[in-house]
């Protein structure tokens, strides 16, 4: 794993560049890089984009150039498709850096209530860290904080120490425990109540959000696969039934170019209703439109794609057109 | 910058440069000056007006590109070309629409974020901190709108305001009743002198009530309409296709090609985006 990594950060270490577009997507990409602390740096993920849309353009080109013409549709596909594969490869640190944030809030309660009742006997911040720290072996947190605790017992300020902590990790809960910890630390202020209450805070609030997923999650996706599912399987089955009454007629009720247009009007509407069901994910999901976009789009858009054409050959061969 | 703020300023430049008054061109509604202040933008009415109309003439000019280039490639209709022209006002509807779905996002944000930050001010003023300082280092955080609101409220106390008036007049600009009731409660246990964290512990336990029944109003709507987005714009554009073949093959009707166009770029999309909007707007945010 450690020999394919290395050769990956090389490969990467030859497309990086200092252009404008380069940079953009490393700086889009570097808040959840820090918080992810893989091997691979931001410069490293945005030169995997670049290859990632290199390679997909360049296989899915030669494949489609074989299946479908005129040339001009099969490269204006393979632009789509390599475009889709470089959103996946940049969605992947978003992904994985929220997972590890979701993962640390719900070990959260269970680290603040070791620590208070340490804190709650001995009065001392110290102690306490030093014991809910290494009391379980909390998976996302655990590692976190024993490099936080170790840099605070080697005289970094804890402010220093557990910067990432308190800022660097985009969860407001556990910047505010650890922003907490620091002011008592620094201070000798009494955090006890505050701890308490944000510990009650972090568990109702993942009850909600358990209560909410359990209600409206199936809702959710049923949504997202209006676009993703529903659509491109009842689209390619009209396609194929036009194709199909034209051959029994003889007679056709649109001209090739006619049918290419609508075609393209169909794949346009695959491609909006997509991003907006994406968009909407993203929104009950992480709050946010285009983060929803950024995760979802690529994956949908694939499925969509896939369902689309799998359809239309398929219902295509059924019924003979 | 919002997209719709750094829209609303170069359209504003451009109008100012070309000598145009948008205001003069646009009817505004007294609901929509109520939003600009609530949008918390920062834009004048001038930026507004010139919104809607670059919103407007944009969607007139890109469908012009759009279907002269689509008419190169497909030998369309090019009597289409005309309904550039209905676009222009179709676009400002929207923009006018979007700027409305903006404002109660906003509302939306401001109540989904008071909850955190009222907890969070709560434990603050627990542990000895003044109602000010309480309220800069809520502010300092990441609470979406209500930092930015309790950012404005301090810029008013630090520039003499006593505290009540500072609350008092942020809360005018949001339409948040959440929001307003929590001005109102501090104002007055301020005016009072009745304890303050009293006062917060109660808001805060009616915030996590009503965000309780948000989740089940929330999974209800949901619910409902999930089945009209999935027929409205999932089957029923996917089936469209299959009932103008067969009805063309059976009746003899045939639908212009060009009308697929407005059919699946326009009318499809924008209603999935209603109903999303809709439902966005009472998202519990969780």
């Amino acid at each position: 794993m450690e020999e394919q990594l290395r050769l990956l950060k090389a490969f990467a270490g030859r497309v990086r560049s200092d252009s404008p577009a380069f940079v953009a997507i490393e700086r889009g990409l570097r808040g959840s890089v820090e918080v992810m602390r893989g091997e691979l740096t931001a410069g490293d993920w945005a030169a995997l984009v670049v290859i990632g849309f290199a390679l997909a353009f360049a296989v899915s080109a030669l494949i489609l150039a074989a299946a479908i013409t005129p040339l001009i549709f099969a490269l204006g596909l393979s632009l789509a498709v390599a475009l889709v594969a470089a959103f996946s490869v940049y969605a992947l640190p978003l992904v994985l850096s929220q997972g590890k944030i979701w993962a640390m809030e719900r070990e959260l309660p269970s680290f603040i209530s070791y620590l208070l009742s340490v804190y709650a006997e001995r009065r001392n911040m110290h102690d306490a860290l030093l014991a809910a720290t290494y009391a379980s072996d909390y998976r996302h947190l655990g590692p976190e904080l024993r490099e936080a605790f170790a840099g605070y017992r080697a005289g970094a300020p804890p402010e220093k120490a557990y910067e990432r902590l308190a800022r660097t990790v985009r969860s407001r809960y556990v910047n505010r425990t650890f922003g907490w910890v620091v002011r008592c630390l620094e201070t000798g202020l009494d955090v006890s109540d505050a701890l308490g209450m944000l510990s009650h805070d972090v568990s109702a609030t993942l009850e909600l959000a358990a209560e909410k997923n359990s209600k409206v999650g199936m809702m959710t996706w049923m949504i997202s696969a209006s676009s993703g599912f529903f659509y491109p399987l009842f689209a390619a089955l009209g396609l194929a039934i036009m194709s199909a009454f034209e051959r029994l007629a003889a007679f056709q009720m649109y001209s090739p170019s006619e049918k290419g247009f609508v075609t393209l009007v169909l794949v346009g509407y695959l491609f909006a209703g997509v991003m907006l069901d994406a968009g909407y994910n993203g929104q009950v999901k992480f709050g946010d439109f285009r983060r929803g976009v950024m995760v979802y789009f690529p994956a949908m858009m694939l499925l969509a794609f896939a369902i689309f054409l799998v359809s239309y050959k398929s219902i295509g061969a059924f019924v003979g057109a | 910058m919002s997209v719709v703020k750094a829209v609303a300023v170069d359209a504003g430049a451009v109008f100012a440069s070309l000598g145009i008054d948008p205001e003069r061109l646009v009817r505004l509604r007294k609901s929509e000056r109520l939003g600009m202040l609530q949008a918390g933008m920062d834009i004048s009415t001038a930026q507004y007006c010139a919104y809607l109309l670059a919103v407007g003439i944009a969607a007139g000019l890109l469908f012009a590109v759009l279907y002269t280039a689509l008419t190169l490639a497909f030998g369309l209709s090019p009597a289409y070309l005309l309904l550039a022209l209905p676009l222009v006002p179709l676009g400002m509807f929207f923009a006018r629409y979007h700027f409305a779905f903006l404002v109660r996002k906003r509302a939306r944000d401001v109540d989904l974020n008071l909850l955190d930050a009222l907890r969070h001010l709560l434990s603050e003023l627990r542990s000895g901190e003044t109602i000010s300082g309480a309220a800069l280092n809520v502010a300092s955080e990441d609470y979406g709108a209500v930092s930015d609101l309790l950012k404005e409220a301090l810029i008013y106390i630090n520039e003499g305001a006593s505290i009540e008036s500072a609350f008092r007049e942020v809360s005018s600009r949001t339409p948040s009743e959440a929001f307003r009731n929590f001005a109102a409660s501090l104002s007055y246990s301020l005016s009072t002198g009745n304890s303050l964290v009293q006062v917060l512990e109660k808001n805060v336990r009616e915030l996590e009530l009503s965000q309780r029944i948000a989740v089940s109003i929330y999974a209800n709507e949901c619910s409902k309409l999930s089945t009209f987005v999935v027929v409205l714009t999932g089957v029923l554009p996917g089936l469209l296709i299959f009932a103008l073949a067969e009805g063309g093959f059976v009746f003899g009707f045939r639908l212009p090609v060009e009308s697929f166009m407005f059919i699946y770029l326009l009318a499809f999309p924008f209603s999935k985006y209603v109903m999303q909007a809709k439902l966005a707007s009472i998202s519990p945010g969780v």
